[in-house]
């Protein structure tokens, strides 16, 4: 205790006035920082000690809307420039959204603010034993003294003086507190180890990633969403009893807008008429669609000839055949919807409207195919 | 070594400035990371460049992309190459059969190919006297190629050349060991006739995108239905007037026969543009539908 430097001045006095009378000389010669030790609280000593209201408030404010632009930055940066997103049918840029996160955000700052900076900055901590406890005169304060200290701030603090000063306000048993020892867990060799420990480990740990994900960059879990346990229309499911993923609807479910075919047989579907008009709008539906939908097994000039032939000996009707360039659309319009023979009737997969576009594009090819002298003339002069 | 230069605490008050110096760095590492681009994502594609497609927008060649060509008339068949089998006749034929039939009659004829398994009637059976519809002689077998089996799924298949449709024929009849014969001296002739007498034609063709614009520019709309808006009778019976009015252009006679206008709008229900409701009407609403449309 009698070594290192003294922190502060200690003085003792017998009642409140003497303690309050003392107060404005002691303040006058401004030797340190006035801390008053009582048994109890005194009306009129914040004033006489110069103690300002708390700066807590105002730092927490601070922090608090610091912590709400932080959250909102970081949200606008990440959802709207970043990795843009549309969520649930709302703009990337929805700002609404980012509410709750920027309130979260704002109450983490403001009340890290308020205990770090209440403990850490304003009550000078940590302190493991401030050196009034171990003073001769806590017993007296602790009981019905008034005591009055004067502590350093920063270096040059005298204590002489502030031993003086104390001495000619009228304090009694003046002591002199030391400096205390710190824990050394919180010296700085310990602080430093620790700090570049952390440090060094995030940078390993870093390099390791960053290597893990140059060398495997499908390695789970990040595998760029490749491995999705989800049931895929065309895979086998062994959930269902016929092991097929997709099922069939429920038997005798009607979709909206359906109603049966007029007609029985393909004779009757003779009297079919088309009712789409032949416009390029529509001969470019119906060649979208034969291109999906008829091209791989009837050929892309309709000839019967396609790859699928070659691959798997099927035979798909000759569409430029003169039996089939005779049929009325009605009968084209139902072998698609039907199906004939080993092809599978369309109806599922084409709408009416659809159907019938096939039908006259089906009709463009078969005049490509049997055109007349004209048209090749026209087609020359073009 | 560095203790000569530095005492211990400025040693200290060194490492830590540069700890402080080395943290911000590699804060600012970590945000460069993750904020400039390409340092993030291997699989970052590299900068477009615009691949041009040969023909069309698929990136292949357009199969219905070709030059316009005028007709060609084949020079006549000499009957004495078709009428009866020779090796290059039924070599070609086998090829033919394997491509055309064999699918359905299966690659030795026995109606049992894959694809004839659902068909009803069944594919013939070449190896069996029994069941064929227009016969097994020579001329039947060509008739059945020509026109097709009415009702079963023998379809004409006239779009060979008349020398492949005979190749066919041989081989047909040597899949069966019953005796085939005897021919129509007259039926045979008639055929033999027609071989030498005329060639065939393959026909003009044009590019199809040019045959669309000839459809395009041949289609003339159906003259619209008049008092679609006015007529209460109309307005509950047709739901789309342009449409109604290109499907009543399709229906011959529907002026002068109401069953036949009955018959054919009630099929073609719905997307025909007339209401579905048309399908419950009476004979007398369809008589007073007709004249209204008829515009009287």
């Amino acid at each position: 205790m009698s070594s290192g430097n003294a922190s502060s001045v200690l003085g003792l006095f017998d009642t409140a006035d003497a303690l309050m009378e003392a107060i404005p000389q002691v303040k006058a010669k401004n030797l340190g920082r006035l801390e008053a030790y009582t048994p109890y609280p005194i009306h009129g000593i914040d004033d006489a000690l110069g103690l300002r209201r708390s700066p807590l408030g105002g730092m927490v404010l601070v922090m608090g809307i610091l912590g709400a632009i932080t959250a909102f930055v970081f949200q606008f940066w990440v959802s709207a420039v970043d990795y843009p997103i549309i969520t649930g049918g709302k703009a990337p840029w929805s700002w609404e959204a980012f509410i709750p996160i920027i309130f979260e955000v704002t109450v983490l700052f403001a009340t890290f603010t308020a205990g770090l900076g209440m403990l850490l900055l304003l009550n000078r901590l940590p302190l493991f034993g401030h050196p009034v406890l171990a003073s001769d005169a806590i017993k007296a304060i602790t009981r019905d003294r008034f005591a009055l200290s004067i502590e350093a701030e920063g270096e040059g603090f005298d204590a002489a003086a502030a031993q003086a000063a104390l001495a000619a306000a009228g304090a009694t048993g003046i002591e002199v507190l030391i400096e205390p020892d710190r824990d050394p867990f919180l010296t700085s060799d310990y602080i430093l180890r620790a700090a570049g420990g952390i440090f060094v480990s995030c940078v390993v740990a870093g390099l390791i990633m960053y290597g893990a994900v140059k060398l495997f960059p499908v390695l789970p879990p990040m595998s760029h969403m490749e491995d999705q346990p989800k049931l895929a229309a065309q895979k086998a499911d062994p959930f269902f009893k016929d092991g097929f993923g997709m099922q069939e609807p429920v038997p005798g479910t009607v979709a909206r807008g359906y109603l049966p075919l007029g007609v029985s047989s393909q004779e009757e579907a003779a009297a079919l008429v088309n009712p789409l008009p032949t416009t390029p709008a529509v001969l470019a539906e119906g060649k979208r669609l034969f291109h999906i939908r008829c091209e791989l097994c009837h050929g892309p000039l309709a000839n019967g000839t396609p790859t699928l032939t070659a691959a798997y000996g099927a035979k798909p009707a000759n569409l430029q055949s003169e039996q089939i360039r005779n049929y009325p659309d009605g009968k084209i319009f139902w072998v698609i919807t039907m199906g004939k023979n080993a092809m599978p009737s369309h109806a599922a997969d084409l709408t009416v409207d659809q159907r019938w576009a096939i039908v006259h594009y089906v009709r463009a090819l078969q005049r490509a195919q049997n055109a007349t002298d004209a048209d090749v003339k026209a087609a020359e002069a073009r | 070594m560095i203790e000569q230069y530095l005492s211990p605490s400025e040693l200290k008050r060194l490492l830590s400035a540069l700890l402080v110096v080395a943290l911000f760095i590699a804060i600012m590492a970590l945000f460069g990371f993750l904020v400039v681009p390409g340092t993030r994502n291997v699989n970052q594609p590299q900068t477009a460049t615009a691949v041009e497609s040969p023909q069309g927008d698929t990136g292949w060649l357009d199969p219905t992309d070709y030059p316009a060509a005028a007709r060609q008339v084949l020079p006549p068949l000499d009957p004495r190459t078709v009428m009866t089998p020779n090796p290059g006749l039924m070599a070609r034929g086998k090829v033919l059969f394997a491509e055309n039939c064999a699918t359905c009659h299966g690659p030795e004829g026995r109606g049992n190919g894959p694809a004839g398994v659902g068909l009803n009637p069944q594919p013939r059976n070449f190896t069996q006297p029994t069941g064929w519809v227009n016969g097994y002689r020579i001329e039947d077998i060509y008739k059945t190629l020509r026109e097709g089996v009415k009702g079963s799924g023998m379809v004409s298949f006239n779009y060979l050349s008349r020398k492949d449709r005979m190749a066919l024929v041989h081989v047909v009849q040597s899949f069966g060991a019953f005796n085939h014969g005897p021919e129509d001296p007259k039926a045979l002739d008639a055929l033999a006739k027609l071989f030498a007498s005329s060639g065939e034609v393959i026909p003009d063709k044009i590019p199809v995108a040019f045959a669309e614009q000839q459809l395009e520019s041949e289609f003339t709309p159906a003259p619209p239905i008049p008092g679609t808006r006015t007529n209460p009778l109309l307005k509950e019976a047709v739901t789309d007037p342009a449409r109604a009015a290109q499907t009543l252009a399709g229906i011959p006679r529907w002026r002068e026969d109401d069953k036949a206008l009955a018959t054919a709008v009630s099929i073609g229900l719905p997307g025909n543009g007339f209401s579905p409701a048309v399908a419950t009407y009476a004979p007398d609403q369809w008589k007073a539908l007709q004249s209204a449309l008829a515009g009287h």
